[in-house]
């Protein structure tokens, strides 16, 4: 998990980390390798080569290249070797298919949600409700990826849907952020539906290694 | 070519291996030749266990290449109902049907006593065959190792396989560093030729003798990084130094399962750099790899990732210099 002072995330709920990744372990050379899910503008130019979701050496990762920080983890309870490679097996079968990254339009959903976000008594509108699950469409995707969805569902098909790392989610956003004025209670929906880098450090199944 | 020549003392068996020039394998005729350290039990019936169990555990997985178990079926045999059985489906060596025994590590031999086991032949008939070991890493051969030879079916039989389990011959193909990944044990001969021997560990191996090991990458690699993602086996539970250049830079624990995994940071332009972990209760050092970083891999970075990225273990925290 890395952090850029690059990130438009910054501006949007002010979090510590930016981005997510997954080390893949070697090829046959020893190169490491890392899954990630960027933008057409982080790729830069590599996005003809590895496209934006992509297994690229780590020395072109993301978190390689436009990072200020850099924490890595993994889960409490270890996983077994199995288990791990059907995890990295996942995400390459994914990368090497080369979807894309989620549009920007999509995260128009999020303001979109919150300005129709009608908290009554704990009944939440059917409008809302459709843009809340259309946010979520986005989580379970596998036609288009942010970082944080491609690291998350490769966990949650290698183990078989056994640890969900976006359970709970910790979500949440800093003062002076623009996501700053909206309600704990619509922030406490969006964690449903919506997964960041942050997601990951807060979570209570992941151990942190450095 | 090596050409040996060997008469069993039973069964007239004539034996002559063979390999082809220019293999980084060769023949090896017995157990000790192999320099076996290690063993499996070659069953009557079902499959190899996925796991030696006479030496260091080595993981590994045997596939028949024509059907049927790995271990020979039997059905009674005509003329000998209460003696031996007859093996009557798969499992054997043979024009038909051959074994593939694949590692979880690089291994530095392995052997296979085996036993003819055919029934078609008549008492006193001679039946030439062949053994052959066609031995990989991955999937490049690194050579082929056979044995060639004539059975004599007993006289006096009592049984075809009452009197070749006595006469059973071993083939082996060894390696003075630990490549071979996997095998492809075969025969020529009649239907259900060799099958085991029944002798203790009638499949026998020569593991690797670093323990803990590197297995992965492999010597001399050139990881386009300034990172190399090593891999290997210990000791279950056991911590290991990583050295780079014989200077410790982490640790890194063996999982429940005796492998481990790390990412020392290597970054010396164009210069190669030696790669060796050490366990920390029993001062074994394992095998050392030499990788030389490729200079396409030198990208700017701030310090703060070169101190944050010494060293990336997946099992346990690393300590940083």
């Amino acid at each position: 998990v890395t952090a850029s002072d690059t990130s438009p995330q910054y501006v949007i709920y002010g979090p510590k980390y930016t981005h997510v990744a997954l080390y893949l372990g070697g090829d046959t050379n020893g190169t490491p390798l890392i899954a990630e899910a960027v933008t057409a503008a982080e790729a830069g130019s590599l996005i003809g080569i590895a496209g934006q979701v992509r297994s690229i050496p780590l020395d072109q990762s993301l978190m390689w290249t436009q990072s200020q920080r850099v924490s890595a983890w993994h889960p409490q309870v270890a996983l077994s070797g199995a288990t791990r490679s059907a995890i990295v097996a996942w995400a390459q079968n994914i990368t090497s298919q080369a979807p894309p990254y989620s549009s920007a339009v999509d995260f128009g959903l999020i303001p979109a949600a919150n300005a129709l976000f009608v908290p009554t008594g704990g009944i939440l509108s059917t409008r809302f409700n459709t843009f809340l699950n259309a946010i979520g469409a986005l989580k379970y995707s596998t036609n288009a990826f942010i970082c944080s969805t491609l690291v998350w569902r490769a966990y949650y098909e290698g183990t078989g849907h056994s640890l969900d790392l976006s359970n709970p989610n910790l979500l949440s956003a800093q003062p002076g952020s623009l996501m700053a004025s909206y309600s704990p209670a619509f922030i406490a929906q969006l964690a449903t539906v919506f997964i960041v880098p942050e997601t990951f450090v807060r979570s209570p199944q992941l151990k942190q290694i450095f | 070519m090596d050409n040996r020549l060997a008469i069993c003392a039973y069964g007239a068996f004539l034996m002559l291996s063979s390999l082809s020039s220019g293999q980084t394998v060769a023949f090896a005729g017995s157990p000790s030749a192999l320099g076996a350290n290690d063993s499996v039990i070659w069953p009557l019936t079902g499959r190899l266990p996925n796991t030696s169990t006479g030496g260091l555990g080595i993981g590994l997985s045997a596939v028949p290449g024509q059907g049927g178990l790995v271990g020979p079926v039997y059905a009674k045999c005509p003329g000998y109902p209460n003696v031996y059985p007859c093996p009557n489906d798969g499992g054997f060596l043979d024009s038909s049907n051959f074994l593939v025994i694949s590692f979880n590590s690089p291994v530095y031999g392995i052997g296979a006593a085996v036993a003819p086991y055919f029934y078609s032949a008549a008492a006193g008939e001679s039946v030439p065959y062949t053994l052959y070991i066609q031995a990989f890493n991955g999937a490049t051969l690194l050579g082929i190792v056979s044995q060639s030879g004539t059975f004599v079916r007993p006289l006096s039989a009592n049984g075809p396989i009452a009197q070749s389990l006595s006469n059973y011959s071993f083939i082996g193909v060894t390696s003075t560093t630990a490549l071979i990944t996997s095998i492809i044990l075969s025969a020529s001969g009649p239907p259900g030729m060799f099958g085991p021997a029944l002798a203790t560990g009638d499949l026998v191996i020569h593991d690797s003798v670093c323990s803990p090991c590197i297995t992965s990458p492999s010597d001399g690699a050139s990881p386009r990084s300034q990172f190399v993602a090593i891999a290997g086996t210990g000791t279950i539970g056991n911590t290991l130094d990583v050295l780079v250049s014989g200077i410790s830079v982490g640790k890194v624990k063996v999982d429940s399962e005796g492998n481990w995994e790390a990412l020392p940071y290597v970054s010396v332009y164009g210069s190669s750099v030696t790669i060796q972990v050490q366990d920390q209760t029993s001062s074994d050092t394992s095998n050392t790899i030499t990788v030389r970083p490729s200079l396409m891999a030198f990208l700017p970075a701030p310090l703060a990732r070169l101190i944050h990225l010494r060293l990336f273990c997946r099992f346990e925290r690393p300590i940083y210099s």
